[in-house]
């Protein structure tokens, strides 16, 4: 069994905060993300600023919790996979959709089918839905924690 | 949760050949790994629940993906 998470899930993962039955189906699954999900994680953790950010408010914490947070950011721990775009532009590009699908999508899209895996999200994409329905790669909306 | 793929052939033909290397270059998972988690203090967890709680996340992504279409959930 495989699954698929995005940002939102990505950062939870991180930081052992998933519950219920996503934390029971990440336990029993070989976990993947994209570099699309993974960059706006990265991103957003590194560039905010102020009391808002995630650096505002580890601030205050002891410099080696806060290296601990930093280097899962900056190193995406082994045991959540990430394939590369050697191997999904070409799937990403062969992808028939109705409508065309953006960088993100298509490449959720083509790593779930790659690895055989269901796709499981905090934030809808009708668009990517309805891409996974006509491939019947199964795409779940799972509810905040 | 289980997929049941329903690919055209030609798209089969361009998975199969991605699969076998994505396998050569070992960015396919055995299976269920490690939690990342551990190393991380009660403080950091709290830290990071709050930013997402509070929709900070959302609005640094919401900056980031502005201007970049092929970031944006569709």
């Amino acid at each position: 069994m495989a699954l698929v998470i995005d940002d939102h899930l990505l950062l939870e993962h991180l930081v052992g905060r998933l519950s219920g039955w996503t934390a029971q189906q990440v336990r029993d699954s070989a976990v993947y993300t994209t570099a699309s999900w993974y960059y706006r994680v990265a991103n957003a953790a590194v560039h905010g600023s102020g009391s808002g950010s995630l650096s505002g408010r580890i601030a205050s914490l002891p410099d080696e919790e806060q290296r601990a947070l930093r280097s899962k950011i900056a190193s995406l721990p082994g045991s959540i996979g990430l394939v590369g775009p050697r191997t999904l532009v070409p799937i990403m590009v062969a992808l028939r959709t109705t409508r065309r699908l953006n960088y993100l999508s298509a490449e959720a899209l083509a790593l779930a089918v790659t690895a055989e895996a269901s796709i499981i999200v905090r934030t809808d994409s009708p668009l990517l839905r309805d891409a996974c329905a006509a491939l019947h790669v199964e795409y779940r909306l799972v509810d905040a924690s | 949760m289980a997929t049941t793929l329903n690919l055209d052939p030609e798209l089969q033909s361009v998975v199969d050949r991605a699969r076998v290397l994505a396998r050569e270059r070992g960015e396919l998972l055995d299976g269920p790994g490690t939690p990342p988690s551990d190393g991380l203090s009660p403080a950091i967890r709290a830290a990071v629940a709050d930013w997402l709680d509070s929709g900070d996340y959302d609005r640094a992504v919401a900056e980031i993906v502005a201007d970049d279409p092929d970031l944006q959930t569709q």
